[in-house]
């Protein structure tokens, strides 16, 4: 008896989770459906099956640079918005409860209010009064600011249920404080970091508004690319690029899985 | 003890820095504007006209509710939905489990504007999904697209992974000894989760609350392609100020009050769940 | 090899090691930066332009990309360093810049084809003069009306088939941010008796549409033609025509009372350091050939008398004759009245829309 409610109860587990994941990936599995349909236009019914939607991109070598710009952007901003974080997490969270820390959480967080449109022109309009291109640099700083509240929030998180007395313990020992870091600290938190990581990564490779005036013929990221193009074309072309990103970061996933145990789960 | 507050200020001086320098600088550069006469108001600033104006017309006012209603409405709405699903997930370990929290990533990377473009297909009335359901009679016709349904329906799906990796994260670090300790104390599932559980969970519904209420109040795209005629939000108002009319300073004036009441409104949640919260 | 390293490097174009890489070998190549449109226009350039312009020149072209406005901003917030050369737009955004202060003209003896251009297609007075120009009026494009075959039940001729009952909410309809809403609210008013001098009576006309969709770019509702949520729309030519090559349910009519006629400008950045390249550049937008490649590849018309099109091009572009059949509005008067009408459309207006 109590086995089988058991198993009941897992069935419906199992169909709630069948059903909210076809709920976030509907879309997405219609679009990667489209990218094989020869129809022009959009959306059609299936008139078949065709690759050359993924031959054009080939066409159109701007797509592929801004995939790379975006790429790199992402994984630099990520890194820089996890390590400050990071940093910043640590002290708060140590510090305890004591006065101060809320607040502190809250101004740290607050890029996340912030409009972005805004925040990109009057970031320009500062640069240039002083006389300074934004530049690469400047379009990853700024990536990494508006991402970091994800990663402080998520290793804020992480940090609520460590205890440091371990490392105090670390320390009794005789570990100076880089080696209690990097053996003790960093292993513990490593859920949070590479959830913060991974959010923050994707947050800033998908990001528009902040990206519209602080990007420049070098420095094209893909969703501006996107945009660009979808002012004049609609095409499953645009599908395409969308499926092959999700094939590398699917690809991506299972290879830091296998190789450097790089999980979100444990 | 003057070392550990040096020490303090040391960890905290990088992410001020980048906040001082990116963040509070440009804000500052925007609220000066904002104070200032442009193409359609003129008066002698500083003045506080723009927001006189803005806040007085009922237009802008809708613009305003309805931003903040479609930011709640899609938090209250993942929120629960997330956190089933990260408690569900749990189960999951390895690599199953890393590839289904993943897997909810591929949606969002993929772009907001192409997933955007799925969803202007699936809720059309006359689109592939919905179509062939209206035509068979099974339906009435639902008219999705166009509505506020329609982007609540859509942030919900943009906002959910990030509900989920938020719960499923803060879940997995409540330490299995509390379930133990509780299960070997009677307690029966139900009252395990309401006594153990939900309440050390919540920090992390309250960040998971913050990210999501944030993320579906800046979104631009859902309301842009899937809200309906002049469904503004606060967001796609300020980029038309900013973009059709070159009125950097009205911009500006309504990017202050999206700030004031986002503000607001995290502070109001922080607080809100904040109570709940054991030390 | 130069050129193949450089695209190798684009992925990683933008990191300082990689543009350190290039730049000693480039030393000498000078850059025009191009300001325009991505999709469409920016395939053009590379297919038609780049080519003819490396070689006349020994310089190379870099293109930012998006939309008008945003680029328009990015100007404006950098003067006194200007991030591009030369600026893509429509013929309102020249003057309003010119007055801004983010563009300049340019040498009428540098662009000799703009002896060649139709005079009722250079819209832009200002910055005319004996020895400059305000810019290179380098396409026509008509705004009209296109609509599903299928699914009217008379046909649609004129602007006033905007307001037939059988169109409300199956209508998608320049937002008041679109380039043209300021021709829909004189068009209005004159249906209305009132004038581009009395426009009340337009917006209260305007208020009686009932549009299900608020266009920008075609792209916005073209899935809605798709799916017949959307059966009447206010769209450029250029574009009603791709979408038929993409079978799309539409055909499309310039109406009785005059399509609306849209030259587009390329012209040139205040402060450029570049102003015989951009010169050169503007002086090729205007080429025969060139927009004759244009117009055969994308239907955006031709502006030269002398451009050569194949019949089965010239029936579907607004090039030649055409552009008798379409309304020249006076581009200062959009940007002198664009910040208030949009205003009121947005207060007296949408709202009305959005109670359906």
């Amino acid at each position: 008896m109590r086995g089988s409610i058991r198993a009941l109860g897992r069935l419906a587990g199992g169909l709630y989770l069948l059903l909210l994941y076809l709920f976030v990936m509907g879309p997405l599995l219609f679009v990667i459906a489209t990218s094989f349909n020869p129809a022009t236009s959009f959306p059609s019914r299936f008139e078949g099956f065709t690759l050359s939607w993924y031959a054009a991109i080939l066409e159109r070598p701007e797509f592929l640079a801004a995939t790379g710009t975006s790429a790199l952007v992402a994984a630099l901003a990520a890194a820089l918005a996890v390590l400050v974080a990071f940093l910043a997490a640590y002290a708060l969270s140590r510090q305890g409860g004591a006065g101060g820390r809320g607040a502190m959480a809250t101004l740290l967080a607050s890029p996340l209010l912030v409009p972005q449109v805004v925040v990109s022109l009057a970031i320009l309009q500062l640069a240039s009064s002083f006389g300074i291109g934004t530049g690469f640099w400047g379009l990853v700083a700024a990536h990494a600011v508006y991402v970091m509240p994800f990663a402080l929030r998520l290793i804020l998180t992480g940090f609520a249920r460590f205890d440091f007395a371990v490392e105090e313990a670390s320390r009794s020992l005789g570990g100076g404080p880089l080696a209690t870091w990097r053996e003790v600290t960093l292993p513990l938190l490593r859920p949070s970091l590479v959830a913060g990581f991974t959010f923050c990564f994707i947050l800033s490779f998908v990001n528009l508004p902040l990206s519209l005036f602080l990007t420049g013929p070098e420095t094209a990221t893909l969703p501006i690319v996107m945009f660009a193009y979808i002012e004049s074309r609609i095409d499953p072309m645009i599908a395409a690029v969308a499926s092959l990103i999700v094939l590398a970061a699917a690809t991506a996933t299972l290879l830091l899985d296998r190789f450097l145990r790089v999980r979100l789960v444990d | 003890m003057n070392a550990a507050r040096t020490l303090h200020w040391l960890l905290l001086l990088p992410s001020l820095l980048l906040l001082a320098l990116l963040l509070g600088l440009p804000l500052a550069a925007m609220l000066a504007r904002s104070l200032e006469p442009n193409v359609l108001l003129s008066f002698t600033g500083p003045a506080l006209d723009n927001y006189a104006y803005l806040l007085s017309r009922a237009y802008y006012l809708q613009v305003i509710w309805r931003t903040l209603r479609l930011a709640a409405e899609t938090m209250l709405i993942a929120i629960p939905l997330g956190y089933a699903a990260a408690m569900l997930l749990q189960g999951l370990s390895g690599r199953a489990g890393n590839l289904a929290i993943m897997g909810l990533t591929f949606p969002i990377l993929a772009g907001p504007l192409t997933v955007v473009l799925g969803w202007m297909a699936l809720l059309a009335d006359g689109g592939p999904f919905l179509g062939p359901l209206v035509e068979a009679g099974l339906i009435a016709r639902p008219r999705l697209l166009g509505s506020e349904a329609g982007v609540v329906i859509s942030l919900v799906q943009f906002v959910l992974p990030f509900a989920v990796l938020t719960l499923y994260t803060g879940l997995r670090q409540i330490q299995p000894p509390m379930h133990e300790a509780a299960r070997s104390l009677g307690a029966g599932a139900l009252s395990r989760f309401w006594h153990v559980t939900l309440p050390l969970s919540l920090p992390s519904v309250l960040s998971a609350g913050i990210i999501t209420f944030s993320l579906a109040a800046s979104s631009f795209i859902s309301p842009h392609y899937l809200g309906g005629a002049g469904q503004l939000t606060l967001t796609t108002l300020v980029s038309q100020f900013i973009m059709a009319t070159f009125n950097a300073e009205l911009a500006a004036a309504a990017a202050g009050l999206l700030l004031l009441l986002m503000l607001g409104s995290v502070v109001a949640l922080t607080a809100a769940i904040g109570r709940f919260i054991r030390p | 090899m130069l050129l193949s390293r450089r695209h190798t490097l684009q992925g990683l174009a933008a990191l300082g090691t990689a543009g350190l890489l290039a730049r000693p070998a480039l030393a000498q190549a000078r850059t025009l930066t191009v300001s325009t449109w991505g999709g469409v226009t920016e395939e053009g350039l590379k297919a038609y332009v780049q080519p003819e312009f490396e070689r006349l020149t020994g310089a190379r072209l870099a293109y930012d990309i998006g939309g008008q406005g945003a680029r328009y901003n990015k100007l404006m917030a950098q003067r006194a360093n200007p991030p591009a050369d030369v600026f893509f737009s429509t013929d309102e955004a020249v003057i309003a810049g010119q007055k801004a202060g983010i563009l300049t003209t340019a040498s009428r003896r540098n662009v000799p084809n703009i002896a060649d251009i139709e005079e009722r297609l250079r819209t832009v007075k200002s910055g005319e003069t004996d020895e400059t120009i305000a810019g290179a009026p380098y396409t026509l494009i008509a705004y009209v009306l296109g609509y599903n075959p299928e699914k009217v039940t008379a046909p649609v001729t004129s602007w006033a088939d905007l307001w037939r009952p059988e169109f409300q909410g199956k209508l998608a309809f320049a937002s008041p941010v679109h380039s043209q809403m300021p021709a829909f609210v004189i068009l209005a008013a004159e249906m209305a008796g009132g004038s581009a001098e009395n426009v009340d009576p337009g917006f209260k006309k305007l208020a009686e549409l009932k549009p299900n969709k608020l266009t920008v770019f075609w792209t916005d509702w073209a899935p809605l033609a798709k799916s017949g949520d959307v059966t009447l729309a206010t769209e450029f030519d250029y574009y009603l025509e791709t979408m038929k090559d993409q079978n799309y349910p539409i055909e499309y009519v310039i109406p009785k009372e005059k399509g609306i006629g849209v030259p587009e400008y390329v012209s040139v950045v205040k402060g450029t350091k570049n102003q015989e390249l951009a010169e050169v550049f503007l002086n090729l937008m205007l080429d025969p050939k060139v927009q004759a490649s244009f117009a055969g590849s994308t239907y955006s018309g031709t502006t030269n008398r002398k451009a050569e099109l194949p019949e089965s091009v010239r029936s579907r572009c607004a090039c030649g004759a055409r552009a008798d059949q379409l309304r020249f509005f006076d581009p200062a008067l959009f940007a002198a009245r664009r910040p208030l009408w949009t205003e009121r459309m947005n207060l007296e207006v949408v709202p009305s829309w959005q109670a359906r």
